[in-house]
């Protein structure tokens, strides 16, 4: 279903004024444990069908970001800044593709890849680019002055510090109600808590 | 035409159900690499090339950086190959860099002189001046053009007795990269697909030793069967080898 984040939260927040008298819920606490839940949730699901399956991660999740600028740090490597955080699945299945406009895909390496892979037959990646995840950089391997692409595009899972509250996400129903159910269990739980004003301290 | 990426592509697709590739890519395309060696090592399927290498002052001739073993040495007469002796004993090196004959090691030994290793070339007669030829078993099976011994381990051939200025080089040559690809013969590909395999699963944790076995012995299977691909010959190939057989000649 096409939705957006703040349409996520409101629903919670609903759900939640109905369940408890507070009244009080940030909404900004809830758009960001909608967030984390979702993420928890595409990881659980990815592991889950990795047990049956591939592991496959439904495309609707994936977001192109668009011309990210190609810079040169004082060690002489190119990288692009990672433009959001991700949710991290094994072998670097978050970011499905760093492209540049109209040439061929980048193949993700291992962070040791240049002093693992020198003098390998295979370190010139059968002719292509690679690139390696330091930090918040994506430093590109096999990239030199002359072939810098100038800027890239990166499709990645759930860019969630790139897509704003009101941004349409499509996502899956069954995964939004999930995420609601488990945010309301959070929320709830806690202000259902009954205050504790019995004084247990011993008098003696 | 198959290219090791596409093959590791094949691979991550099929066997492993890839959806996309992910950071074991290069990996896979050592590992690759390393079955395909196999195979060219195991004379199946390898390449040959054929190279004019000049010799150099000092009798040898440098080996290409991607020979593996030779199959022929020799000079270009007309359009054919004319093979150089191969001489085992031929020392590595007998003359410096500037083709400055060394000074031999038994020069100042009075029982192998220069005069001693010459007499093998003495012709004998007996006693009534017969012709006995030269000594039975001294000398011989030298060629006239020249002589060879191959130094793998050193980079060069040393050559002998032969005053050209090139030889030519016919040789089991390595993977051949071309950009960081190479281009693999369609006979080749199940093999190194079941190689790739059967590396994965002996190194992976996750599988058990049964079907470790299993990929072993598929990856034999498609060895043998690359092996009988290459080795298949066509029926004007046939024809060809059966008729070179059989001279027809008058009978008398």
């Amino acid at each position: 279903m096409i939705t957006t984040q703040r349409k996520i939260s409101e629903q919670i927040l609903r759900r939640l004024r109905g369940v408890t008298d507070e009244t009080s819920f940030d909404e900004r606490e809830i758009q960001l444990a909608v967030k984390q839940t979702l993420a928890s949730i595409v990881r659980n699901r990815y592991f889950q069908g990795k047990q049956t399956e591939t592991g496959e991660v439904d495309g609707s999740l994936f977001f192109t970001l668009e011309e990210n600028e190609v810079l040169k740090d004082r060690l002489g490597r190119f990288y692009i800044e990672t433009p959001s955080s991700s949710i991290a699945l094994p072998f670097g299945v978050d970011i499905r593709k760093l492209w540049k406009t109209g040439g061929s895909s980048f193949i993700e390496v291992p962070i040791g890849f240049i002093d693992l892979y020198e003098g390998n037959d295979a370190y010139l990646l059968a002719g292509k680019s690679g690139f390696f995840r330091e930090g918040n950089k994506i430093i590109l391997v096999n990239v030199s002055e002359v072939n810098n692409p100038k800027k890239l595009n990166i499709t990645m899972l759930l860019p969630f510090d790139r897509l704003d509250e009101d941004d349409s996400v499509t996502v899956p129903s069954d995964m939004v109600d999930e995420a609601i159910e488990i945010v309301i269990a959070k929320f709830a739980n806690t202000s259902l808590l009954k205050q504790d004003e019995t004084n247990d301290s011993n008098a003696n | 035409m198959y290219t090791l990426d596409k093959i590791v592509r094949e691979f991550m697709i099929e066997d492993l159900g890839l959806e996309s590739i992910d950071r074991r890519y290069s990996r896979f395309l050592s590992t690759a690499v390393s079955g395909l060696r196999d195979l060219i090592y195991d004379n199946i399927g390898s390449t040959e090339k054929e190279v004019i290498l000049s010799v150099n002052d000092n009798d040898t001739v440098d080996l290409p950086s991607d020979y593996i073993d030779y199959y022929a040495i020799g000079i270009s007469v007309g359009d054919e190959l004319w093979g150089l002796g191969l001489n085992q004993n031929l020392t590595a090196v007998r003359k410096d860099d500037c083709g400055n004959k060394l000074s031999s090691g038994f020069i100042n030994n009075p029982r192998l002189s220069d005069d001693t290793i010459n007499s093998v070339d003495v012709v004998y007669y007996n006693s009534r001046g017969e012709s006995l030829g030269r000594n039975y078993g001294v000398g011989g099976g030298n060629n006239s053009i020249g002589e060879f011994k191959v130094y793998p381990e050193r980079g060069y051939i040393a050559v002998s007795g032969y005053s050209g200025g090139s030889i030519v080089l016919r040789y089991k040559s390595d993977i051949d990269f071309t950009n960081g690809d190479c281009v693999v013969h369609g006979y080749n590909v199940e093999f190194i697909k079941s190689w790739l395999w059967y590396k994965y699963v002996s190194k992976s944790r996750s599988h058990n030793l049964g079907q470790i076995q299993l990929a072993l012995q598929a990856m034999n299977k498609a060895r043998k069967k690359t092996q009988k691909q290459h080795l298949s010959f066509t029926a004007r190939e046939f024809i060809s080898a059966w008729k070179s057989g059989f001279k027809g000649s008058p009978r008398i």
